[in-house]
């Protein structure tokens, strides 16, 4: 996995001032646009075309062996066919596109790990793609940036127990792109595009959540020290491990360099921006506030480990959000800013 | 800390079941499907899951709702006989041990297929163990102690949700799992490098859905668990006689692996996994 430093830095140099995670070119990209101001709008996810508009035309596009429409019990529109398969969101700004007959040549189609597709190969196969293919479902509004997340490879491996020789290979290349808004990306689940490619670049599955989004009132937002001390407080509730110390804003937060929370936990990555689970979480997803994503692990003395993942609101006043279990630890009436 | 009064292998009537974080105990003799199956025979699926730990030996990690949403779509297609959690559960593991295949008791190999959701680790003093922690004060189930497949039901698919068990990378895969696939398991899934926990049940949920659509059981791992989290670290791994019918034997699903002939000891020739992030 290959991460940018994008989502995690731009609010945070913003907002936090002194936290460290940035690239310098993103630092001054951001400078540049002016936007140093220590608040963010909150945004309200605004309705898409519909899950039957968008099913049909994803369907017609994509799935042309697909017939039987079924409802999940998630309430999502699936349409199958005898290969490949749609999923469309109660929301209709949520689809998966799987194509079975793709993936079945995966195997076939892989070469060793050194040949994976480049970075700059699948995010140029990306961008051909979407421009292509999915134009009228990832619409950009003004300001807002189709950006490169990460890229994964999906990774083979076998051992000839006679011999104990061990081949690895790469099957699939996939690429994730996000969304800025003026600057300020989008982070968690919401606003994000994969796209799945085999080696010989046919699509195995694309995936992507992309509501509309509509900007309300600001809210203010908290320092860099605040945002660390709301993780270890939501880590301490969540792993019932209760820190003994405060934790402060390093010179550097990225996994070699992660932030201990407890004697036990550590921060490792933390994102800032909008904080947008996305619908594919299940969950049902009107307001998008400023937060920071975080990955926390824990591991022990004798190496057991365990991931935690979630959002801290960044704002000094947040909005309540039931299905937002951290807004709920750290509640909002406890804080002022 | 919070301790968990349950004995699981008391009675043969009464489970423990968790939902929405409160243990009930509750009879399941029968949970019938309430829709249609992709797969002609329905399959006996045990959960067991553990959010505390004795004396806090091991951090709290907040997966019971996941667990019960499994349960609620599963349970659409298949019969889920046993919801527990892990106290003294470490003998429901273990090869020769009369829990393995005892069906009350929660044990692996009386079921076809195994979820659970646990701490997971390599132990640091010997890399050839993979472990499960059980609720129990520093107890964990060990692969080296587990040959599933052999008694009882004759357990098919092991899917767990914990940390590092499938890990790959070092070479000593086989060492860790081979007792476990030498008695006839036909799928393992779980995690080859760190899985996240998180507010969300859609990583086990989706996987539910995705294989009851009849989608590969690996596949539905690989694509629901990253998808949930893109730096989840997924795998599948399963055994063959050669290279070609080990990844023919990697694509079954719900029905097909009922089906699928047993591989065991010596007719075991290759393994082979996949995974995201790395393997």
């Amino acid at each position: 996995m290959k991460s940018r430093k994008l989502r995690s830095g731009l609010l945070a140099l913003c907002a936090f001032g002194a936290i460290s995670i940035i690239d310098n070119a993103s630092a001054q990209s951001f400078q540049t646009r002016g936007s140093n101001d220590a608040s963010l709008p909150v945004l309200h996810r605004a309705g898409a075309a519909g899950p039957t508009n968008v099913a049909a035309l994803l369907s017609a596009r994509f799935c042309t062996d697909c017939s039987a429409q079924t409802t999940t019990q998630s309430n999502q529109l699936r349409i199958a066919g005898s290969h490949s398969s749609l999923i469309v969101t109660v929301d209709g700004a949520s689809a998966k596109f799987e194509d079975e007959a793709v993936h079945n040549l995966a195997h076939s189609l892989a070469k060793p790990v050194a040949d994976k597709m480049s970075d700059a190969a699948l995010e140029q196969a990306g961008r051909t793609f979407i421009a292509a293919k999915l134009a009228d479902v990832i619409v950009l509004g003004p300001g807002e940036e189709l950006v490169l997340v990460r890229t994964d490879y999906r990774i083979e491996g076998q051992q000839n127990l006679s011999t104990g020789e061990v081949t690895r290979s790469v099957a699939a290349n996939r690429i994730v792109f996000g969304r800025t808004i003026h600057g300020v990306p989008v982070v968690g689940n919401g606003s994000t595009v994969a796209l799945t490619f085999l080696n010989n670049g046919s699509l195995e599955s694309f995936r992507y959540d992309w509501p509309k989004y509509q900007a309300t009132a600001s809210q203010n937002l908290v320092d860099s020290n605040e945002i660390l001390s709301r993780v270890q407080t939501v880590i301490g509730v969540r792993t019932h491990v209760i820190p003994n110390f405060a934790v402060t804003t390093p010179a550097r937060l990225d996994a070699s360099h992660p932030v201990a929370l407890t004697s036990e936990t550590s921060l490792q990555k933390l994102e800032c921006g909008y904080y947008d689970p996305g619908t594919r979480s299940g969950k049902s997803v009107a307001i998008v506030q400023p937060g920071c994503t975080y990955r926390v692990v824990w591991e022990s003395a004798n190496g057991m480990r365990q991931g935690y993942a979630g959002a801290v609101p960044a704002g000094g006043h947040f909005e309540a959000d039931s299905t937002w279990m951290e807004a709920g630890i750290l509640g909002e009436s406890n804080l002022s800013f | 800390m919070t301790r968990r009064n349950n004995a699981p292998c008391k009675s043969a009537s009464a489970r423990l079941l968790v939902m929405n974080g409160a243990l009930v105990a509750i009879a399941l003799t029968f949970l019938f499907a309430l829709f249609g199956s992709t797969h002609a025979q329905s399959m006996h699926v045990g959960v067991r899951c553990q959010d505390s730990f004795q004396d806090s030996w091991a951090p709290d990690i907040d997966i019971y709702p996941a667990c019960s949403d499994f349960i609620s779509q599963i349970s659409s297609t298949d019969t889920v006989d046993f919801y527990f959690n892990l106290e003294n559960a470490a003998p429901a593991f273990e090869s020769g041990n009369a829990n393995e295949a005892c069906n009350s008791c929660g044990g692996t190999d009386s079921v076809d297929f195994f979820f659970m959701i646990t701490h997971g680790t390599i132990a640091n003093n010997n890399a050839n163990y993979a472990g499960y922690a059980m609720w129990n004060d520093n107890s964990i189930a060990w692969t080296p102690t587990m040959r599933f497949g052999d008694s009882g039901k004759d357990l098919k698919v092991f899917a767990t949700f914990s940390c590092d068990t499938f890990k790959t990378s070092d070479g000593l895969f086989w060492n860790r799992w081979q007792t476990v696939f030498d008695g006839g398991l036909k799928i393992g899934v779980g995690g080859h490098d760190l899985l996240y926990v998180d507010n969300s049940t859609t990583a086990v949920t989706d996987f539910a859905a995705n294989m009851q659509s009849g989608q590969s059981i690996g596949e539905s791992w690989l694509e629901s668990v990253w998808d949930a989290n893109n730096d989840n670290h997924p795998s599948v791994a399963n055994t063959g006689a050669n290279s070609s019918q080990c990844w023919s034997r990697q694509g079954a699903t719900l029905s097909s692996v009922q089906t699928m002939s047993t591989l065991r000891d010596s007719q075991i020739g290759y393994v082979c996994w996949s995974g995201w992030n790395g393997d």
